[in-house]
Formats: C-alpha cells, structure tokens, sequence
C-alpha cells in the first residue's frame, strides 16, 4: 500500500498515513523494551545520503534502522566534494554498487529524490528535498497529535513562520488535510506569500489570528542563513510579531500542544518558557520521530524478508 | 534534384509538379496532400559551438535543422569565445553541412559583461541581422540605451531578453501557486513586465529596431500590444513549445511524464495556462513570430537536480509542429510566423523551401532527434504537421509568387 518510495506526503491517501501511524505506534513499543532490537530488517543495508548537515533526522532514521537490525551506512556529501564536481548521479552510482536496499536522502534541492527514485531499484526516503517536502517529520508530528487528541479529524492546526521556505510545513499540510484537519498559516509577507494559496491552507497574517482557536500550534524555525535580501529586518523584529510568548500561549488556552520541528531558537520563535511549558510536545516529537521511521523502513522493506510475511516484531523472531 | 509531385506550392491553389534546384541526385517525391512553403527561419539559436562540442557541432545543428525544416538560423553570442569582435565573425563558418545558414548576432557588449559596447560598426560590416545581449539583460541601463542609439546608426537590430537584471536570477519555474506546491522558487511576471517595459521605453526614445523574446506572459504580450499600437519597431517572439505546454508539465503527472523532469527547466519558464493562451492568441493576430529557441544541453547539463539544470530545450525538430498544432492547424498562421516574418529579419535575402505534410501525426521522440542533445521539452507530445524534407539552398520556383524572401 505503501509503493517503492516515501517521496511526499502530497497525494499520500488517508489509508496509507493511517497504516503508518499505526505501524509506528508498534513501533514505539518496541522502545519501551528493554532490549529494544528487533530483527525483520536483519541482512538488509540502509544508506542514509545526506548533502546537507543534519543531526537529529539523520540519527533518528539510523538508530531506527538499529532497532529493526538493519545494517546501516552513514554517507555524508560534504559540499566541497560537491564542488569538486561528482553529480548526484554519480554518487549514487557509488551508492548502487555498495547494493543498499533503501537510501535516505536529503539534499538542497526540490525534487532529487524523485530523481534518484526514478534511477534506481532501492527503496528512497525523503528526508527533507530543499523547501519541498520533508514527509517524515510530517507523519511523526501527525502522531504527536493524534496521540494527544485521538484523531486528526478537525482538529485545527496553526502554522507559524517561514512556510513559504519550510518543507516540515508543507508535508505537515499535506498530510493534515488529508486527514481532515484544518491548518491555518501566519508569517511575515515574505514568509507566507499569496502564492501559498496552492497548498490547501488558509493565510492570515497575524499570529493572534491563528492562535486563538487553534488545537495545536506548530512553530517553524527561522533560518538565519535566510535572512538576507530583506526576508526580514531582524530576530527582534520576528520575535516581536511573530514569537509564541507566554501572554499569546495563555490566548491559546491550556490545551492547545506547541510544536516544533527543532532545533529551536529560544526567543525567537518560542520564548524560553513556552518551550519548556507543558503544552509544548517538542521531546515526544523525537521519540516518535524513530518510532515513524522505524514503521517507514519496516513498511518499506520488512514486507520483503526472505520467507516471510511482515512480522518478526519479536526478539525471539 | 528533387522533383515533387502533386504538391501545393504555398500561395498556390493547384498542387502541381516542382523540379528543385540543378544539382543532386533526381529524385521524385509524391508530394499529395503536402505543402511546399518557404523554409524556416529560426530567430533564437543557441549554436552550441564554438565551445561546446557536447552540446552541438556543425553536423549535428544543420542535420537538426534540416529535420526541422530551418533553412536559415539566427544564433545568439552564447558560445565560447563569446563573438565580439569582427575577428570572430571573420573566422566563422556560416554555412553548415546540408546548406543551412548561419546568421550570428554577436554580443553587444563586450563578453556580454554590459559594461561596455562592443566594436558595434566593425562587426556590421559582416552581414550580420543585429547585436545581442546574449539572453542576460544588461545592468546598466545607460548601457542599453546607448547600444540603441549606437546600433541604431549601422541599421542594425538589437535582440534583447526582455527580463530585469535583479529578478531575472530568481527562481527556476513561474512564480505562481504552483510553484509553492512543487517546493520550486518561482520567477516572476513582473520579470518581464519590468524588461520590457524598459525596453519599450528605450525604444521610443532612441527609435531603434529591437527583437524581444521569448516572450512568455499575457502582460508580456498586453506591452507588446501597446508597443504596436504606438508603430514602435519592436518585434517579439515566442518560443514554439510555449504555445503548447504552460507549468503544469512540471509536476509530470501525464503520460511518460515525471516531476522535476529537467527538460521543461526553461529560462523564461512556462507560465500559466492562461499565459499560454495569450501567447498562442498573439501569434494568431501576427503580434509576434515564433522561434524554435533551440538550446541544447549535455547530458551532464540536465541529468541533475531540477533546480541546478542549465535551463533550455532543444526545438528545431519540434518547432514547426508544435505551432501547428498549438494554432489548430492553421498553417498560413505557422508559416508566417515561423518564415515569412523573421525571414524579413534577415539583413539579406534568403532562398530554402520546406515540404510539409500538415496532416502528418507524430509523437516527440528525442532519441530520434538529429541533434547531438536530447533535451526537447516537447518529448513524449503527440503533435499534427511534420516536416518531409527541407532545401534551404534551392533558390526560386518558377511561377511560384512567393519567391524566397519577403524583404523589407
């Protein structure tokens, strides 16, 4: 149900997110353990290609390929090779012969893992593709939500901050509409263009607007390295209007869950204290975070296993 | 020499028997339901040599041409070296295997920096049809304007990208709700609507004879109107596939299609629908003329991101059908706008015919193209109008009333 590639959560049905989540909930089982390794990925290779820095999304999907004892290979593309002029192509032609059964990409350009998916038999998962989508991070916040309120279903989801440059936005709005939420959007003119108006969202262009009747409240993080060309005057500037401090966090109710894709800027988009406040979910978004991306790897290959149907959840396996 | 038979000569009512040229080998085509027309002359070619051997070479540019039916191109300074001297030109072979013409519009600045003009008067000595910017739209306006002026005085033209210097770079498809879904930055409208305008602007000042293109918006074509209705001696041109494709094609969703497919990454890029529909309109109303904007690119130029592809498309070899079908068929509209109008262009008068078959069928298949690139933005589109067999060096037909050229 699933298909080869986890591209973008655009056009992904209902049934197929729902599957996911549900496969990650098991998955999150799995780290409750206290040996927390399974083995219906034992044998297979996981390359994780990443041309941009990363951290925690790059950590994340290879300790969840650990926990489903798949073998997994860091490959890093720092831009000086880059420039030294080896393509995208020819790296995966280096890639192809290490025979991987699924590649982890990310990289600054919309599109290159649909390129690369198109070009090769392994599996592609897309871990963020310059501003256009960044599924993963889509389906995890999905569960952060659904854990909290049971269902997606009309719940309304604010979206606050550079949408028009942000990937975690986009797959976030896909993947909620398509499961009956509402997602509003507010930021800078130059953060949330008219041209939004493709993506099914509302814009609004105040955060009070957005924050008054929302369910869950998703931060977006400012880039600084963006900040050039006039996006935006100052952090001062942004904080000011478009910061979650704690005054528009009591406007928003004590239900209301603050989200963020991380790494934060305290003070900038979130004030300190709302960041460590009880609304805010930004620490269960990365344990389901391993737990989304063990569900994808094991959905994506599991259902492969030599002599098996997709099962093998247990040490004993 | 040729002969067909049973062919319509264009501007003729009768098909009749028509003999060729004097040489070569006697050859009898049965030329029923077919249309002999002057051949086509291409205002927007990237030559691809000297310089870029992967992309082009004198054999592959005129094979490709002929398959087109182009007997005359006129190719941008978009080589290296970059033609800005009268040395230059004076090197230049501007015959290609097959008979196809060159005619160069070499810089009009030196190295197409904008900074400072080229030796404009000495280069005109070389029968050139004008100067160009290269398809980079100079900085300074006050160099633009003086390259008016100065071009102006030796009767030559200027071919100018109508786009702003600053927001010419800004992204890689339209700038629209589209782009927003694709995760692509866009490139704005107002891109052209500011380069034009320029443009128009200079023009009413200097009265110089500009060629603008590719025109790819409906406010493009608005100022192009306005331009016209004024007498001011612009003429516009529209790339042939932007007839037929808008930025739809980006996302790949039809047939053979995929997303991010880097052979519709074009500099201008395809705009809306609605865009399309003004540009197609344009040429109906002979606005403008249509060039096959042939630009090919290695495969090492475009088997790459979507956003770090060299923009451009091959289009010799589609051009011809692509307009016939986007103008439904309507044939004196194609073949005045893919010959008759820029042959006027030309600073000398210029033979060739084409035979044509407007009934013909075809899919784009690039990998059957006589060009050494394969990136044609049209491949895999199902067009009418092919193109049978191309002359350009045989001269007159007697009795025929369009005699080769429609020199001004």
């Amino acid at each position: 149900m699933i298909g080869k590639d986890l591209l973008q959560l655009r056009g992904m049905p209902r049934e197929t997110i729902t599957e996911i989540l549900d496969t990650a909930e098991l998955m999150r089982e799995v780290g409750r353990r206290k040996v927390k390794k399974v083995p219906p990925l034992r044998g297979r290779l996981v390359v994780t290609l990443f041309f941009e820095n990363s951290t925690r999304t790059k950590t994340s999907f290879e300790l969840a390929a650990k926990r489903l004892s798949a073998d997994t290979l860091s490959f890093n593309v720092n831009t000086s090779s880059t420039a030294k002029g080896e393509t995208l192509m020819d790296t995966a032609r280096t890639i192809f012969a290490m025979q991987p059964d699924a590649v982890v990409v990310r990289h600054g350009c919309a599109g290159a893992p649909h390129l690369l998916a198109r070009n090769f038999p392994w599996r592609v998962l897309n871990a963020g593709d310059g501003i256009h989508e960044h599924p993963s991070q889509g389906l995890l916040d999905m569960l952060t939500i659904r854990d909290k309120f049971g269902s997606l279903d009309g719940r309304r989801v604010a979206i606050v901050g550079d949408v028009q440059h942000s990937r975690v936005a986009r797959s976030n709005i896909w993947g909620l509409t398509t499961m009956g939420a509402r997602v509003v959007v507010a930021g800078p003119g130059t953060m949330c263009r008219r041209e939004l108006a493709g993506l099914p969202v509302e814009i609004r262009h105040t955060i009070d607007e957005v924050v008054r009747d929302a369910d869950v409240i998703m931060l977006l993080r400012i880039q600084h390295e963006r900040l050039g060309r006039g996006v935006l005057p100052s952090t001062r500037e942004y904080a000011t209007f478009y910061g979650l401090d704690l005054p528009r966090l009591r406007m928003a109710g004590p239900d209301v869950m603050v989200m963020h894709p991380g790494p934060i800027n305290r003070g900038v988009e979130i004030g300190a204290d709302v960041a460590d406040s009880a609304q805010s979910v930004i620490l269960d978004q990365v344990t389901n975070g391993i737990a989304v991306r063990m569900a994808l790897l094991y959905l994506l290959l599991g259902s492969e296993t030599p002599g098996g149907s997709p099962g093998g959840l247990h040490a004993s396996d | 020499m040729p002969r067909i038979e049973n062919v319509r000569v264009w501007g003729e009512n009768a098909p009749r028997t028509v003999t060729l040229g004097s040489d070569g080998p006697s050859v009898a085509v049965d030329g029923t339901g077919m249309v002999l027309a002057p051949s086509l002359v291409d205002v927007g070619c990237d030559p691809g040599f000297p310089g870029f051997p992967v992309r082009e070479t004198p054999e592959s540019l005129g094979n490709a041409a002929l398959a087109g039916g182009f007997g005359d191109l006129v190719t941008r300074p978009c080589v290296d070296p970059v033609p800005d001297q009268p040395e230059h030109l004076a090197d230049q072979r501007r015959t290609l295997p097959g008979g196809v013409r060159i005619w160069p519009t070499p810089a009009m600045t030196r190295g197409l920096l904008g900074q400072a003009l080229s030796e404009i008067g000495l280069l005109s000595r070389f029968s050139i049809p004008g100067v160009s910017d290269g398809g980079g739209a100079p900085t300074d306006t006050v160099i633009l304007r003086n390259a008016m002026e100065y071009a102006n005085r030796f009767g030559l033209r200027l071919w100018l990208r109508p786009s702003d210097p600053m927001l010419d770079g800004l992204g890689v498809v339209h700038d629209s709700p589209f782009a927003s879904v694709l995760g692509l930055r866009g490139n704005p409208v107002a891109n052209e609507e500011i380069g034009l305008a320029r443009i128009i602007a200079l023009v009413r000042g200097s009265g110089a004879r500009v060629v603008v293109g590719p025109i790819s918006s409906q406010v493009g074509v608005d100022l192009l109107r306005r331009a016209a209705a004024e007498r001011l001696p612009i003429l516009g041109y529209v790339a042939a596939r932007s007839l037929l494709l808008d930025e739809r094609i980006v996302e790949g969703a039809g047939p053979g299609q995929f997303p991010y497919d880097t052979r519709v990454r074009l500099h201008p890029p395809l705009r809306s629908w609605d865009d399309r529909q003004a540009l197609v309109q344009a040429v109906h109303d002979r606005l403008v003329i249509v060039a096959a904007d042939h630009a090919p690119r290695a495969p090492e130029e475009k088997e790459i991101e979507f956003e770090r592809a060299v923009p451009g498309s091959t289009g010799l070899e589609s051009a011809f059908a692509a307009t016939l079908t986007a103008l439904g068929g309507d044939l004196a509209a194609a073949v005045q706008a893919l010959s008759l109008g820029p042959r006027a262009l030309l600073p000398e008068p210029t033979g060739g015919w084409v035979l044509l078959d407007p009934g013909a069928e075809w899919t784009v298949d690039a990998a059957s193209h006589r060009s050494l690139a394969r990136n044609d933005a049209l491949q895999g589109q199902r067009l009418h109008g092919r193109v049978v067999a191309c002359f350009p060096s045989a001269g007159g037909i007697s009795g025929a009333r369009v005699l080769g050229p429609a020199h001004e």
